[in-house]
């Protein structure tokens, strides 16, 4: 295995040859296209797509899907389509909100670690290691519910990361553990090259990967956690986060009653939206590794 | 196809043998028509560069193939009873070590990490035959005593506590566990320094004087064979070219690569000058040249040879040679 | 470990205190209202929470910890005067049933599933297995949890019981009688059903890497060699090779579903301590609160703990360390 110098350049394809690349794999392809079909849902789809969420017509309630109403309506009447479009907008946007934040304060915290090394590392690292032991998940229920800002989607991001950043930091850390050891850091030491140069041009180039790779994961737990707090209604800020559309199909679920298919419009509708955006995100950042690393493409 | 030898004498006898390996770039053939035959008591060394199907060929002799290879076709026959090649499950798995046993190339990476050194010897045994713990532990130390290692000692480590040397070791004793009628060696002082590497050889010497068992021997190291071979056969990408003693061999080598190959390992006595190494790339094993595989770097070919393959033939005095130019 | 867990003991005693909104002062004055004087609702107040909030931090503090060691979590605000360690005394049994079996049936099953996938490599199990496995493992868990309810207990009325919540029919008496017994079966079902489903994918998918890499090893192609048994190669040179480096990720899926059981339990109203824990938030029910994370933070080091050392005893390369 011959670690030279060439390695320590990014894999990074030319333009075309990272098309080449996805296509040539069934599920890049379809990561692709998943995360491509809700980013424009989310995005273009709002706009085109008009939603009254203060309607309250109960004769128009739980109606099966029809030409009118794709996927059928709510307790409410309202189109349930509608309201997976314009929820996509608020699940994606915290989503990568949160992502951002985690991954700034992870990379940060991480990079740092890993090149200041001695006594400090050691240091940052129980920390995290502290930080990893707290379950996720009891953590931000108590900070949502109590933290009364948390109807700003920003506010909601930061919440988000509050754990998640440990994770993070761990990875690229021991990233730049070994990238130390290839040497090459040395080099441009050696060569005077300043921090700041090695920094930005020597390392980050070679976390890029681990960076993209950590932010869809990221994403991926946001979204987790965020419909999670939706659904057991803890967040209620937002009427069309699909957490809040099955917080709702649970409320009015009764005993019996409505018509079977379309009372699983509403549980189905915002399950599949979640399911689809997360296997599809998981795919992309098989994609992305695919991308990044030659030796996981197949022939 | 006939070769010499009676055939009461005859351990294995491999004829018109033929594997394949499926690869990304296309079909590999390792081993190409080949015939060999092994004699009951001898050490018969299979000698030929790195990649001629030699260990793809011992592989079969205990019907091991890779996941990606196929034995397209050929007979295997030991002790001219049981054919090896068509063997069902049951049988192919008592055959297995207890005829014929393998240690094999880079074998440190044979034994299994999680269990101790005398559970794999109890493993093995148990396998084949029902006999007390005890009685296996017994036999098992002698093993270990022949290749001058402690018993009590080795029995009870794991394999990462046991240094490459020893695991080495370790494993033939395994080998030699249930007393095979041939042991095949693959390579066995490759990846050694000059000190083990003797060791190794007079502990077969010593294994095959006192017990007269049958060894296959392989290796790309001529040297190494001289010491300890009885006779020797030479694989050329895939075939058997040659087969005699081995004083026939490395005196008058009759196939022009044997020649070469003899010529190519320096002495102590010969100039330094008078190694020649052999002309020509080696061919690409996918597509291997038409008729005489060796012929593009051969002096001596002829048309005969670029057009039709020479077989392998017996030329008396217990020699066989798959060329033309011996052979009219 | 117990330096974690002394550091989350502390986190939580910040974390309570740093909640906007001065609770003392709010609950003093619910009792203000009530008619009780001020400085004896003070009074009443602090014994509620365990610790008295007007006096300095570090007293605060060292009654707070003094109190944990006896064992003494403070009184529930909104179960009047019941103390937390009663509720959740009661509440941490029904968890760790549900959990412990959900986790071991998963891993079990996806371990299972996962080394059948890789003998049976590229043929239509493994394909079918593998996109279930994926599709597992992208689902979050009360997803499942939540299709698993309205399918049971709506489209096939089978688990009904779970509609009244609970982890038995409250009419039965506890003990080792039959009808108890089966009722508790079927109150947990779901639930751990849920667990199952949710942790089955990943185990699976890993256990199928993992075991395609093993096969590859020298070591089993020796066993063969040496005449070994299918069976035995399987499972003791594969599968135990195979199995190992799972068991990291092993510490890691527990603190994943002790943090799931917040929601699986809210979802099927299971009274463990992940239900009480976000009853306690929606009814802004401090003391229990606290008591509720820190049990369940408390759990997560310990078992992890425990299933560290577990793996040191059945990996015999990392027992020298």
């Amino acid at each position: 295995m011959s670690e030279n110098k060439s390695e320590s350049k990014n894999h990074a394809p030319r333009k075309f040859q990272t098309l080449r690349i996805i296509a040539k794999s069934k599920r890049s392809t379809a990561g692709f296209i998943i995360t491509a079909f809700f980013i424009l849902m989310a995005t273009i789809g709002v706009e085109i797509t008009p939603l009254d969420l203060s309607k309250f017509n109960l004769a128009e309630s739980y109606l099966p899907p029809s030409w009118e109403h794709p996927l059928g309506t709510d307790y409410f009447g309202r189109d349930i389509w509608a309201m997976i479009i314009h929820g996509s907008r608020d699940v994606l946007l915290v989503g990568s909100l949160a992502a951002l934040i985690t991954i700034t304060i992870g990379v940060a915290y991480g990079a740092f670690s890993g090149l200041i090394g001695g006594k400090a590392d050691m240091t940052l690292m129980s920390i995290v290691d502290i930080v990893l032991t707290i379950p996720n998940f009891p953590l931000l229920i108590v900070l949502a519910a109590v933290i009364k800002q948390a109807t700003n989607p920003l506010i909601m991001a930061a919440i988000l990361s509050v754990t998640a950043w440990a994770g993070v930091a761990r990875a690229i850390r021991s990233q730049v553990l070994s990238l130390r050891q290839r040497g090459f850091i040395e080099a441009a030491t050696c060569l005077g090259m300043s921090k700041r140069h090695i920094v930005f041009n020597e390392i980050m180039p070679n976390l890029m990967p681990y960076i993209v790779v950590s932010f869809i994961m990221s994403m991926i737990g946001a979204i987790y956690a965020q419909v999670g707090l939706f659904t057991l209604g803890l967040a209620p800020y937002s009427t069309v986060n699909w957490g809040m559309m099955l917080n709702m199909a649970m409320q009015h679920a009764g005993f019996g009653g409505a018509v079977f298919a379309v009372k699983h419009g509403n549980i189905l509708a915002p399950v599949l939206a979640i399911t689809l955006l997360d296997v599809g995100l998981i795919m992309l950042s098989g994609a992305v590794e695919e991308i990044f690393n030659p030796r996981l493409r197949e022939e | 196809m006939t070769l010499k030898g009676s055939p009461e004498d005859i351990l294995i006898s491999v004829r018109n043998l033929t594997v394949t390996f499926r690869v990304p770039r296309g079909i590999l053939v390792a081993v190409d028509r080949a015939n060999l035959d092994i004699r009951k008591g001898e050490i018969l060394a299979l000698v030929g560069e790195s990649g001629c199907g030699k260990t793809v060929l011992a592989h079969s002799l205990l019907n091991i193939v890779d996941p990606n290879g196929e034995i397209k076709s050929g007979k295997i026959l030991f002790k001219n009873e049981i054919d090896v090649l068509s063997l069902p499950e049951e049988e192919l798995r008592k055959f297995r070590w207890k005829k014929v046993a393998i240690i094999f190339q880079a074998a440190q990476n044979s034994l299994n990490p999680v269990m101790r050194v005398y559970e794999h010897a109890v493993d093995t045994t148990l396998a084949h035959e029902k006999v007390s713990e005890n009685e296996i532990y017994k036999k098992f130390s002698e093993m270990l005593k022949w290749v001058r290692l402690e018993p009590e000692r080795v029995s009870r480590l794991y394999p990462h506590e046991a240094s490459g040397g020893m695991k080495q070791r370790i494993i033939s004793a395994l080998s030699l566990l249930l007393d095979p009628e041939l042991l095949i060696l693959d390579e066995p002082t490759s990846a050694l320094d000059v000190l083990t590497q003797a060791y190794i050889l007079k502990f077969l010497r010593n294994l095959h004087e006192q017990t007269g068992m049958t060894m296959l021997y392989i290796t790309h190291d001529l040297a190494t064979v001289a010491e300890i071979a009885d006779r020797v056969a030479i694989m050329y990408l895939g075939q058997i070219v040659e087969t005699g003693g081995v004083d026939q061999i490395f005196y008058d080598p009759k196939h022009p690569y044997t020649e070469a190959l003899i010529k190519a390992t320096p002495s102590l006595l010969s100039d330094i000058s008078e190694i020649k190494p052999l002309p020509g790339p080696l061919p690409d094993p996918f597509s291997p040249p038409p008729g005489c595989k060796f012929h593009p770097r051969c002096a001596f070919a002829t048309d005969r040879c670029r057009k039709i393959p020479p077989p392998l033939v017996d030329i008396g005095d217990d020699r066989t040679l798959a060329c033309y130019k011996e052979v009219k | 470990m117990v330096l974690t867990i002394y550091a989350v003991l502390t986190f939580t005693f910040f974390l309570i205190r740093l909640m906007p909104g001065n609770i003392v002062d709010v609950l003093v004055f619910q009792y203000v209202m009530e008619g009780v004087p001020e400085k004896e609702a003070r009074l009443m107040v602090s014994a509620l929470i365990g610790y008295n909030m007007s006096e300095p931090i570090l007293v605060q503090y060292t009654n707070y910890i003094t109190n944990l060691l006896k064992g003494d979590l403070g009184y529930s605000l909104y179960y009047y005067r019941v103390p937390v360690s009663s509720i959740l005394g009661r509440a941490v049994p029904w968890t760790v049933f549900v959990l412990s079996i959900g986790l071991t049936i998963s891993f079990v099953l996806g371990v299972l599933l996962g080394m059948m996938m890789a003998y049976r490599r590229g043929g239509i199990f493994d394909g079918i297995a593998t996109i279930v496995g994926t599709v597992l493992s992208a689902v979050p868990n009360y997803i499942i949890g939540l299709l698993l309810l309205f399918t049971f207990t709506m489209t096939f009325p089978i688990f009904t019981q779970g509609l009244l919540g609970g982890a038995y029919d409250l009419r039965l008496k506890p003990g080792f009688n039959w009808p108890f017994i089966i009722s508790v079966l079927q109150h947990g079902a779901l639930p751990i059903i849920t667990y199952v489903i949710t942790g089955m994918g990943s185990w699976m998918l890993r256990m199928k890497a993992n075991t395609i890499s093993v096969l590859g090893e020298d070591y089993v192609v020796a066993a063969e060699a040496r005449g070994l048994k299918k069976r035995r190669i399987a499972m003791s040179y594969v599968g135990r090779n195979a199995v190992l480096p799972l068991f990291t990720r092993f510490t890691i899926a527990i603190g994943y579903m002790f943090g799931g059981s917040v929601l699986i339990e809210n979802i099927f109203t299971y009274p463990g301590v992940g239900y009480y824990l976000s009853f306690s938030v929606t009814s802004r029910d401090y003391t229990l609160m606290q008591g509720a994370f820190l049990l369940i933070t408390c759990a997560v080091v310990i078992s992890n703990f425990i299933a560290d050392l577990l793996y040191s005893r059945l990996d015999p390369r990392i027992r020298l360390e």
